[in-house]
């Protein structure tokens, strides 16, 4: 009873600081400060690199609460951020352990995966239901400086680590 | 192949998933959304406070150049005061026809609705933002969005019960029918530029549009009325292998410090 009271407050709390993180950055940073997503990056940190696969759950309510005041219709970001991590999960198994550039690399792939994601299944919404509507992609630099942005905060958080555990953790694939 | 312990947590957040999409969708959930919504929302509005007053703070200068170079451009705006003191007769003439036309409020009588600005997009690279009226109250899809008296800033997109997200003019995928204050009267399409700017295209390349003419909706759009302020002129682009000109707009407030709004209630 008690385990599950811990587990469960665990759970609650990671839920509030990730949400709280995300908003924070998005609110208060200056651009392009403000693109950096929190919330995909610590789960890609915490499903690819610690290989926490239950950490999945907590991506599925994180990006449902955050579907509950996107402009965009309900349950799309939890797609695309469900379907991102799989994804990037799937094509970091190859890799055996984690270094400074696979780092880069999955904060990169990750954003990258998900704003194609994003853009595709909005895509598909809008050919479907809201033909009238206007759906604008984003241009190639502001693209590429986001998905840039987004590894160098993956990078930085990872180099923050480091000092804090001595030890390299390796990736063990299931 | 997946092991099994993998496959079995992807399936169950797969079922989950579609679960409470599906529910969503069928209404079953309201009630637990807006539970959540009343939750998330104070912790939202504190941080949206929060950088609307670090915002201001950005005003303050640094150093001692900052402050000669602000003391400058405060000479240079003292000079420009005492010129447009002197036109202030000839333009309040011109003024007061146009307080006529942007005073929907008490002229027309359009039903409004006051509203707090609760917070913005979270995740995503839309400009919106989230107001503290919804569904219930009364709120439709495309309901013009004001500051003050008749300044647009964008419409209603999605609703729920207790929230509404609002599309703001600067997004990408704005776009509103308006007229320049000019003596032709020029029709145009403005366009929001990535969260920076305003433009209005579709502008006939042979009317004169002059800096610092105001733009104004045009009110061909069912849900928007006409007159709602929405800028001045900034630029003015006028290619001469082009059909029509463009025009950069300056908005008449700063999309970035709302806090409260009224909502146009068109039905």
């Amino acid at each position: 009873m008690l385990q599950t009271l811990r587990t469960l407050a665990k759970l609650f709390g990671a839920l509030l600081m990730i949400f709280l993180a995300q908003i924070t950055a998005v609110y208060l940073l200056p651009f392009p400060f403000n693109r950096i997503n929190i919330a995909l990056l610590t789960f890609l940190w915490l499903i690819v690199y610690r290989n926490n696969l239950s950490a999945l759950w907590l991506a599925l309510i994180i990006s449902l609460t955050t579907d509950l005041f996107s402009s965009l219709p309900f349950g799309l970001t939890a797609l695309a951020m469900i379907s991102t991590i799989v994804v990037t999960r799937r094509i970091f198994e190859i890799f055996s352990n984690f270094s400074w550039y696979n780092i880069f690399f999955l904060g990169a792939l990750g954003i990258f995966f998900y704003e194609i994601f994003s853009y595709a299944l909005l895509l598909t919404i809008y050919f479907f239901y809201k033909k009238t509507d206007v759906l604008q992609l984003p241009n190639l630099t502001y693209f590429a400086s986001e998905i840039f942005i987004n590894a160098l905060s993956l990078l930085i958080a990872y180099a923050i680590s480091l000092l804090f555990t001595k030890r390299k953790i390796t990736y063990h694939s299931l | 192949m997946l092991p099994s312990k993998t496959r079995k947590i992807y399936l169950t957040v797969g079922v989950v998933f579609v679960l409470v999409v599906g529910l969503h969708y069928l209404g079953w959930l309201r009630q637990y959304e807006n539970w959540i919504r009343s939750f998330s929302i104070p912790a939202l509005g504190g941080v949206h406070g929060l950088s609307i007053r670090m915002t201001d703070n950005y005003q303050f200068f640094k150093n001692r150049e900052d402050f000669i170079k602000a003391y400058n451009e405060c000479s240079i705006d003292a000079e420009k005061y005492l010129l447009l003191t002197s036109e202030l007769t000839q333009l309040s003439a011109e003024n007061a026809e146009l307080q006529t036309q942007l005073n929907y409020f008490k002229k027309k009588q359009i039903k409004h609705i006051l509203a707090e600005v609760v917070g913005r997009e979270i995740i995503g690279t839309d400009k919106t933002i989230i107001i503290d009226r919804g569904g219930n109250d009364g709120i439709t899809i495309n309901d013009p969005v004001v500051v003050n008296d008749g300044i647009l800033i964008g419409k209603i997109i999605k609703i729920a019960d207790t929230i509404s997200i609002v599309r703001l003019l600067n997004d990408n995928s704005s776009r509103i029918g308006s007229t320049i204050l000019n003596h032709d009267k020029s029709l145009g399409v403005i366009e929001g530029g990535f969260g920076i700017s305003l433009k209005m295209n579709l502008i006939p390349r042979d009317e004169v549009v002059l800096v610092n003419n105001q733009v104004v909706t045009s009110g061909l759009e069912t849900t928007t009325p006409r007159g709602l302020l929405i800028g001045t002129v900034a630029e003015i682009e006028n290619e001469p292998y082009k059909p029509f000109q463009q025009a950069i707009i300056t908005p008449a407030t700063d999309f970035s410090k709302l806090t409260s709004v009224s909502v146009l209630l068109t039905q």
